[in-house]
């Protein structure tokens, strides 16, 4: 049973609603931030995903944010270039950075390929961090901010300068997701499908692999390389370890958990990881604001152990690799299943005793 | 001299803390990515065995490896049986085991520079170069277990059941060859082998939170570069590692020196995807 039209794209609306919405109410830094980094978590997951249908999973796609945002904040401190210039530069540089090293290891498969891009990405950001006018080990910074860049307009309309480069984000956001949806939709994601499932027949109707897979990952960096730059441009500094490997394996992580098998799931582990990540932050600027005693206290517990907070995004790491084979979006899907598995043993166990009686 | 007792030295910890994942990604087919957590488990506990209970260092060692074949068996039970085939959630389970690794490693580091006790003190003149007891005792303890790990590999009936594993699963099981057993068996070894090395390089380097990173990335590299099936592979691209991993950081100031050793492997790796050594893994 598949869901067309309006019903399917529910679930979007109601995230862009949430996501459009909420800010205005929640105006406070810590939660802008939280909003922000579940954006630029929801496009690496879906790009990361994109790369996925053709049936490869990348590690390196942390390097490629970290290539837009260092082309982007490097070509705004160096060279002085305008925002709305470095952050297209920097994803058009992560573009070519991903064909140009993508291309070699397009032919490579499974692990293979998982391996070998996990190795070029952390060579990549390591020759960053060698590089003097990136800024060496130290990261770069004293970017151009972009809540300072948009205070005119910010004020204009009555709000936060934070807040305004927030919307600029999400509207680059969505730009980004719609492309990535529409690319997936249309005949480019069949074939990748086609190619996940036999590169040999795919081949053998016409189908160029090494094309579309490049074309994958073309489209893919370039929307991670965007929001690279962005995140450049909102943080102001940036380091190259926080594009390692960390924070590759927490894209994959956040694609896995929401469930690779929907466009939507990867966006929906974001949403939930990224929050438990940032829990210990939250609660703690919330305890300012809030006047129940109880809340207080157990925020600053929270606050105050914010170092044990990661055991929680393992636990739910683990909960879903045992009992969520499909993710969370898989949700309906495992308790259809579980209860036809369960029928069915009654019905063998109901058999076996008539027989057993006869 | 000393660059090639350094690369000895390097090497041999790489081969040792390798050999476990290369079992597994022979045998099982599969990558287990908590490795280098494990391997930071293992120089961790040896170390609050020294600071906290007063044990030798030696002692603290062997109890560390202990303690972490039996997490290779509990492992091998809830993490590769049940999701042979299932590479996603593989991945999602290790990364969880290194998550819950790093931040009990962050909680108990904190600031502090923790080093576990020397295993060897004072200085031997070998051919007119001074070299340290650590490192001699390293190198050798290394190689004893090296051997022992090859001469099970190579000449027991043990080995020749992994040998059987690895070449086809369900082949071996119809003769009769117990492949849980012989997993579990093979998982606790590497696991245990990978604590040993942990212990040696928490000496010799000191213990931080992402030194389980940093040899997760030297063994998937040593491995894939030798390719799967193949033991011997290994101690030659464990030794070529070292020698890389020795030689660049003199040349190269920070952190060039351990990204072109990487650079290289990646060349390498697009030159015979496959492994050197080995054979391609089918999944």
């Amino acid at each position: 049973m598949k869901k067309t039209g309006f019903a399917a794209s529910i679930p979007f609306i109601v995230l862009l609603v949430l996501f459009a919405g909420l800010p205005l109410v929640l105006n406070s830094r810590t939660w802008i931030d939280l909003f922000v980094t579940i954006v630029f978590n929801m496009v690496g997951a879906v790009s990361l995903r994109l790369i996925l249908l053709s049936g490869n999973l990348s590690f390196a796609q942390g390097a490629f944010m970290g290539v837009g945002a260092y082309t982007a904040g490097m070509l705004a401190v160096h060279l002085g270039l305008p925002m709305w210039l470095t952050i297209p530069l920097g994803a058009v540089m992560a573009t070519i950075i991903g064909l140009i090293t993508g291309w070699p290891f397009a032919r490579l498969k499974t692990v293979y390929f998982s391996m070998g891009t996990m190795f070029m990405g952390q060579a990549l950001m390591l020759f960053v961090s060698a590089w003097k006018k990136a800024g060496g080990a130290m990261g770069l910074s004293r970017i151009p901010a972009l809540g300072a860049a948009l205070k005119g307009v910010a004020e204009g309309i009555g709000i936060k300068n934070y807040q305004a480069a927030y919307f600029v984000i999400l509207l680059l956001a969505i730009f980004s997701l719609v492309v990535m949806y529409r690319f997936e939709h249309c005949r480019v994601g069949t074939t990748l499908r086609a190619l996940a499932q036999s590169e040999e027949v795919a081949a053998s109707i016409g189908v160029n692999p090494t094309y579309y897979r490049l074309l994958a990952v073309g489209v893919a960096c370039f929307f991670i390389g965007l929001m690279g730059g962005v995140q450049a441009h909102y943080m102001g500094t940036i380091s190259y370890s926080s594009y390692g490997m960390n924070m590759t394996l927490w894209l994959i992580m956040y694609m896995m958990i929401g469930g690779s098998g929907k466009f939507i799931g990867p966006m929906i582990g974001a949403i939930l990881i990224s929050i438990v990540q940032g829990i210990a932050n939250l609660m703690t600027s919330l305890s300012g604001s809030s006047n129940s005693a109880g809340f207080v206290a157990f925020s600053r517990w929270l606050g105050e152990n914010s170092a044990y907070t990661p055991f929680l995004t393992a636990a739910v790491l683990l909960v879903v690799a045992y009992l969520l084979p499909t993710g969370l979006v898989g949700i309906p899907d495992t308790i259809r299943e579980n209860k036809a598995k369960r029928a069915d043993k009654k019905e063998i166990a109901a058999m076996t005793q008539k027989g057993g009686e006869a | 001299m000393n660059i090639l007792i350094n690369t000895l030295v390097l090497g041999i910890m790489y081969i040792l803390a390798s050999l476990g994942f290369a079992f597994i990604f022979n045998m099982l087919g599969t990558i287990n990515l908590a490795h280098g957590a494990l391997y930071m488990v293992g120089a961790y506990l040896c170390y609050y065995l020294c600071a906290m209970a007063g044990v030798n260092q030696w002692i603290a060692m062997v109890i560390a490896a202990i303690v972490l074949a039996g997490v290779g068996l509990l492992l091998e039970k809830v993490m590769f049986r049940p999701f042979l085939t299932n590479f996603d959630r593989i991945v999602m389970i290790s990364v969880g085991l290194i998550t819950i690794g790093q931040t009990i490693a962050n909680i108990l580091t904190g600031n502090k520079a923790m080093v576990i006790p020397s295993y060897g003190s004072g200085l031997t003149k070998i051919a007119g170069t001074s070299i340290s007891n650590e490192r001699l005792v390293t190198f050798g303890v290394g190689l004893v277990l090296l051997l022992a790990a090859l001469y099970i590999v190579n000449y027991t009936a043990l080995g020749r059941q992994m040998e059987a594993v690895s070449q086809d699963r369900l082949g071996a099981a119809l003769q009769g060859i117990n492949i849980n057993r012989v997993s579990a068996i093979v998982c606790a070894i590497g696991i245990a082998l990978a604590a040993v090395a942990g212990c040696f390089m928490g000496a010799y380097l000191g213990l931080s939170s992402n030194m389980g990173d940093t040899m997760n990335l030297r063994i998937l590299m040593l491995v894939m570069l030798a390719g799967a099936g193949s033991m011997n592979g290994i101690l030659i691209t464990g030794t070529v590692m070292g020698f890389l991993d020795t030689i660049f950081p003199l040349y190269f100031a920070g952190n060039a020196g351990s990204a072109i050793p990487i650079a290289i492997v990646v060349v390498l790796l697009l030159i015979k995807p496959e492994g050197f050594f080995g054979h391609e893994l089918k999944m």
